[in-house]
């Protein structure tokens, strides 16, 4: 393993083992060290970023490892954003407990830090096209913990308030998958020919949005709101499918995006 | 909204069966199916009367999403019934000029001009190296079976920067024969050796010669990425003969509803935009 693999190994593991203890910190009620924490892991993880950015000269998302380390990368912005624009401000330790397990991932890939861009991803679509999709898997991700939870432990309870805030996540994280989706399809059209191709990914990219989408439109119609748990649950199912199983099972293999 | 709801549980239905069907082929039948069709077709519906419901409640982003998806299957329905599109293969040549396309169903289409490759060239980032070490636990075997992995190294401004073992300058690698090559292999003075990896391609464009039907003939570059527009059709580089560059791989197609599906693109993006910027809350029952 080279020096800098080694590095990055072990900035990895001490960002993971940082964010966990932030969001322990939430938990346990002690918000400044949380914080603290919080921050810290989040610089170690835009270290790793823009090293493998440094590293292989390109806008980092050239493989899984690159992906999951930005996936990570956008759960305290997203947390950020939900605190200061719908008030939210008891989630962080939902985002940096997630945020733990793309680091984790990370550390078990083959960590491809040489690589390079092929002809068909130069292109100003691929950066935008890869965080968008990330940034959403990261709110969708809180959001399936939050109506976990709220199903295993409280649904009985009228006053709830995880899945008021699942929702409130997934309006946002819809609108990250819409960019991705369009952008994706924008790129296409530029690269390969065709805005639409029925690619295995594709396919599946458009379920995710698809329920997604019920789900909102479920949530917000008083009579159709009992399905609102059971449609999210399976996007977030579909989604695993989409970033998962699309590239690792070889029936679902995906051409177009073998790059992924 | 429930009729919304059920057509897009419908839709959501037969795309997973596309999904999870073996073989692209029998999937791409299923999309292209009556049936298929009809779902989408009634699904679009459900959306402009969506929209002619909440006509009077105007909110921009609601009416450029909705309507944005509206365009996408507009002008994806023009693409299906009146678009054409051609994969071919055309050797690199100035005389094998190419007149008719080939279209699904063995059939042809006359292009409209005449097209003919120039000529072709590729640009390939400098290689990277493997550095290997002596493998102790395979002592005695052959030379390419005696080393083991110790790590990738890259070129950077001219260096290939081994940490500890030293440095070793680009011209140490490049040209010795003077061809413009990248030696295969380096064996350094400790004994441990540079392999060279597989160089990756960096750009790679084609000169075309366009001769239309007046005879006017002109050349132009068609570069990966970057597709070309001519007498209404649009020229993609795909690929190429990766071992001897005699031909390339360009795609050909003339959507009529492509502008549509781009505009609806972007509307949809800018009205799920907006509609995240309203205050959440509220219900609707509208469509």
């Amino acid at each position: 393993m080279a020096p800098v693999e080694i590095l990055i190994t072990w900035l990895l593991i001490f960002g993971a083992g940082v964010y966990f203890l932030a969001g322990t910190a939430f938990f346990l009620g002690g918000n400044r060290a949380g914080y603290g924490l919080f921050g810290c892991a989040w610089l170690v993880n835009a270290l790793v970023l823009v090293m493998n950015g440094v590293i292989c000269g390109h806008p980092p998302f050239g493989n899984m490892y690159h992906v999951l380390i930005f996936l990570s990368f956008s759960f305290l912005p997203m947390c950020l954003v939900l605190h200061f624009k719908e008030k939210q401000d008891w989630l962080h330790l939902y985002f940096a407990w997630l945020a733990v397990v793309p680091l984790v991932g990370a550390l078990f890939l083959d960590r491809d830090v040489f690589w390079r861009r092929a002809p068909a991803l130069e292109s100003p679509w691929f950066a935008p096209h890869v965080a968008a999709y990330m940034i959403s898997y990261a709110l969708a991700g809180v959001a399936f913990v939050l109506n976990a939870r709220w199903f295993v432990r409280d649904r009985y309870r009228a006053d709830d308030r995880c899945p008021g805030a699942a929702y409130q996540i997934l309006r946002l994280a819809v609108v990250f998958m819409t960019l991705g989706l369009g952008s994706g399809a924008l790129w296409a059209d530029e690269v390969w020919g065709g805005y639409w191709s029925w690619d295995r990914k594709e396919v599946w990219s458009l379920i995710t949005w698809l329920l997604y989408v019920v789900h909102l439109h479920c949530w917000r119609t008083p009579s159709l709101r009992r399905g609102a748990f059971w449609t999210q649950f399976l996007g977030f199912i579909a989604l695993l499918v989409t970033f998962l199983l699309v590239n690792l099972l070889p029936q679902l293999a995906s051409f177009l995006h073998s790059y992924s | 909204m429930k009729i919304s709801v059920f057509l897009t549980g419908t839709l959501v239905f037969l795309l997973l069966a596309g999904a999870v069907l073996p073989g692209d082929e029998v999937a791409l039948e299923l999309f292209h199916s009556p049936l298929f069709l009809g779902v989408v077709v009634l699904f679009g519906g459900a959306l402009v009367a969506c929209m002619g419901r909440n006509f009077r409640r105007w909110s921009a982003g609601f009416f450029l999403a909705h309507g944005g998806v509206v365009l996408i299957l507009a002008g994806a329905g023009m693409g299906f019934v009146w678009g054409k599109k051609s994969e071919l293969e055309v050797p690199v040549s100035e005389d094998r000029v190419i007149r008719r396309f080939p279209v699904g169903g063995g059939g042809t289409v006359d292009a409209g001009f005449g097209l003919a490759v120039k000529s072709f060239q590729v640009e390939r980032h400098p290689p990277d190296y493997a550095l290997c070490r002596p493998d102790p636990k395979r002592e005695g075997g052959d030379k390419a079976g005696g080393y083991e992995l110790a790590g990738k190294v890259r070129l950077k401004n001219g260096v290939l920067n081994l940490g500890p073992l030293g440095r070793v300058p680009e011209n140490e690698l490049k040209d010795p024969g003077g061809k413009g090559e990248w030696v295969g292999e380096c064996i350094l003075d400790n004994g441990w050796v540079l392999r060279r990896l597989p160089a990756m391609d960096r750009h790679y464009r084609a000169v075309l010669k366009l001769t239309d039907s007046n005879g006017e003939t002109q050349e132009r570059t068609l570069e990966v990425n970057r597709p070309l527009i001519h007498c209404g059709w649009r020229l993609y580089l795909m690929s190429y003969d990766n071992e001897r560059q005699r031909h390339v791989a360009l795609f050909a197609r003339r959507d009529p509803g492509r502008g549509f599906v781009v505009a609806g693109i972007w509307a949809l993006m800018a009205g799920v935009v907006l509609m995240a910027l309203r205050k959440t809350g509220g219900e609707h029952g509208a469509c």
